[in-house]
Parts: structure tokens; sequence; C-alpha cells
């Protein structure tokens, strides 16, 4: 799970954003994406939002999905921004990710 | 009725189970998250039921010979030992340790995989001996237990899924999880339903008792009925 900077002057912002993108859930698993250690960056810039997440996995039925929710999700909380949601595999997600909340909700 | 034997094993072996086995081990470590997939035991699996598989079919269809099913039915055995190791090991190393109601039942029907088989050791070994009705148990456990188990779980894992997809519009985030279109505990009440009335009718099967029979009878076909029941309501979504 991403740790936010309090010095970064848009650290509001990228705590709204991630609160926001708590809403998004996996469908299968029912855990929402931040938890899941599925958003690796949030970068807020002037009139750009850029996000760069990761799927459990490359063949991932839901990939499509968690996408547009989550860039739906970022339009919706930043309106006249420029929303960029980016898909990476670099590093694999893996379940150490998955934060103390969601671990305990999956009973791990 | 030699050749019939030759042609019933190949087919559950070699259709029915490597199909099987092939689903559910793309399947069981995505639903479960596994952290580890130990491949190289279900490589070993692939290769030593296929083996198990041909030589049965070359020595049914050719040779008849008796001696090579001891060999055979060991190999298999093995086969599917290791599929177990990686059934279990995808387990161990599962981020998500709470199951559903439906991977409950997928889990109970690969567990009890070894169960047709040991009646088919059963009644291969004792072949002259042996009842007709451990051959019947032995395709009944196959059919009714394993695949109806593993049918009846994966269904719910996989058809609110389907639904899902083809109910969320796209461009929009999704209001229903896929599990709010199923009833998670009808599911649960299905299965504790239909297992005790497999096992039950099962043992009737071996005992050669109609009244063992009956009550493993009622409550599996009330539990087919409530999975006919649920699946047409998961599927009727699709009309609203």
């Amino acid at each position: 799970m991403i740790q936010l900077d309090i010095t970064d002057p848009n650290y509001q912002d990228k705590l709204l954003l991630m609160e926001m993108l708590s809403t998004v859930k996996d469908p299968e698993l029912g855990l929402n994406v931040v938890d899941l250690g599925l958003i690796y960056q949030v970068a807020i810039s002037e009139n750009k939002v850029n996000i760069l997440m990761t799927l459990s996995t490359p063949a991932c039925p839901a990939a499509d999905y968690l996408k547009t929710a989550v860039e739906l999700t970022a339009s919706n909380t930043f309106k006249d921004y420029i929303i960029i949601v980016e898909i990476t595999f670099e590093p694999e997600w893996n379940g150490d990710m998955i934060s103390e909340a969601g671990r305990k909700e999956l009973g791990w | 009725m030699r050749y019939l034997k030759v042609h019933a094993s190949v087919g559950m072996a070699g259709w029915f189970l490597l199909l099987v086995i092939g689903v559910s081990s793309r399947l069981i470590p995505m639903f479960l998250l596994s952290r580890k997939e130990k491949k190289a035991y279900l490589t070993a699996a692939y290769y030593l039921i296929n083996t198990a598989l041909l030589l049965f079919l070359t020595d049914g269809m050719l040779f008849q010979t008796s001696g090579g099913v001891f060999f055979y039915i060991a190999l298999l055995a093995a086969g599917l030992a290791c599929y177990l190791v990686f059934v279990v090991n995808c387990y161990q190393s599962a981020v998500r340790k709470k199951m559903d109601a439906g991977m409950k039942m997928t889990i109970i029907a690969i567990s009890g995989i070894a169960a047709p088989f040991i009646l088919l050791i059963i009644a291969v070994f004792f072949y002259h001996s042996t009842p007709a009705s451990v051959i019947v148990a032995y395709g009944y456990s196959f059919f009714a237990g394993f695949i109806t188990t593993l049918i009846m779980g994966q269904t719910f894992k996989t058809l609110p899924f389907i639904v899902w997809m083809h109910l969320n519009k796209p461009n929009t985030i999704a209001e229903l999880q896929p599990k709010d279109l199923y009833e998670e505990q009808l599911v649960a009440l299905q299965m504790y339903l239909y297992l005790p009335g497999f096992l039950l009718f099962l043992a009737g099967i071996l005992l050669k008792n109609q009244w063992v029979m009956y009550p493993g009878c009622v409550l599996m076909t009330t539990a087919s009925l409530m999975y006919c029941g649920h699946v047409f309501h998961i599927v009727n979504k699709l009309r609203k």
C-alpha cells in the first residue's frame, strides 16, 4: 500500500483521491483497490492526475472494469483534470502488498 | 465388454479427469489468490496420468494382459497425488483464506477425487469376486460425487461473475458486485443437503440397501432443485 508524504504540497488532494479510490472494489474479492495494494503511485499536477496501478494477475478478467472504475472515480473527484491511468506489472503484485485491514478481511 | 471397460475408463480418466485438472489448476490459484504455484507437480501429474492412459489403452485394445494393471494404476495414483500436492500448496500459499460455499464445495470435490479411484482399484484387483455394486459405486462416486460437487461449487464462482459482466454497462461503476447476484447461504444449504445425500446413496449402493438410498435420494433431489432454481434466479437477472 502506498504511503503519502505529509510534506507533499498535494498531500490533501492525494489523500482525497486515495479515499475516493477506496470505494472501488475488486468484484471477485470484494476488497477495495487501495487496501489490495493495486494502486502503486498517484501524482497530481496543475491539471493532470496520473495513477499507476497493477492487477492481481495479468489475466485478471476484471482488468477493464477496474481500470475504468479507477478512471471514473478519479475524474468524478477532480472534474476539470485530465486523468491518466496506467497499468503496470513491474513490480509484480503479491499478497504482501495488501494492507493490514485488507488481510483481516480476507482471513489471512 | 472388455473394450467397453477400456472405453469407459479412458473416458473418465482421460477426458473428464484431465479436463477438470486443467481447468481447476487455473481457477483454484486465481480464486484463492495463491502466492506460489508449484507447477512442477502439475507437469508431473500430466505426464504420469497420460502415460498410464496410453499404456492402459494400448494394453486394453491390443494385448489384453492383466499384469500391467498394477503399473497403470500406480502411475495414475502417483499423478493424482501430484495434483493434490499442487492444490494443497495453492491453499497453503493463498492470500484469501476465508472461503465461500462455492469454493468449499470445490475443495471438497477435489479432496474426494481419490474415492472413485479407490473403488476402481477394488473393482480391478478383485475383478472376479467384486460385486457389481462396487463398479456401480465407482461410476456413481465419479459422476455424482466428484464431477457434480465440483460443478455445483464452481457454478457460483463463475456464473455470477459472467452475469455481472453482462449487467455492467461500459464506463460506469458497478453498484452491485457478483456476490450480490446470488445467495451465499443458499449455496451453503445446498452443500449441506447434497453431500450427506451423496454419502447416504453411496452407502446404499455398497450395502445394497434401498432404505439407505431413499433419504439420500431425497436430499440430493432437494439440493438439485435448489441448484436449478438458484441458477435460474441468477440468469433471470439478465432479463431485467
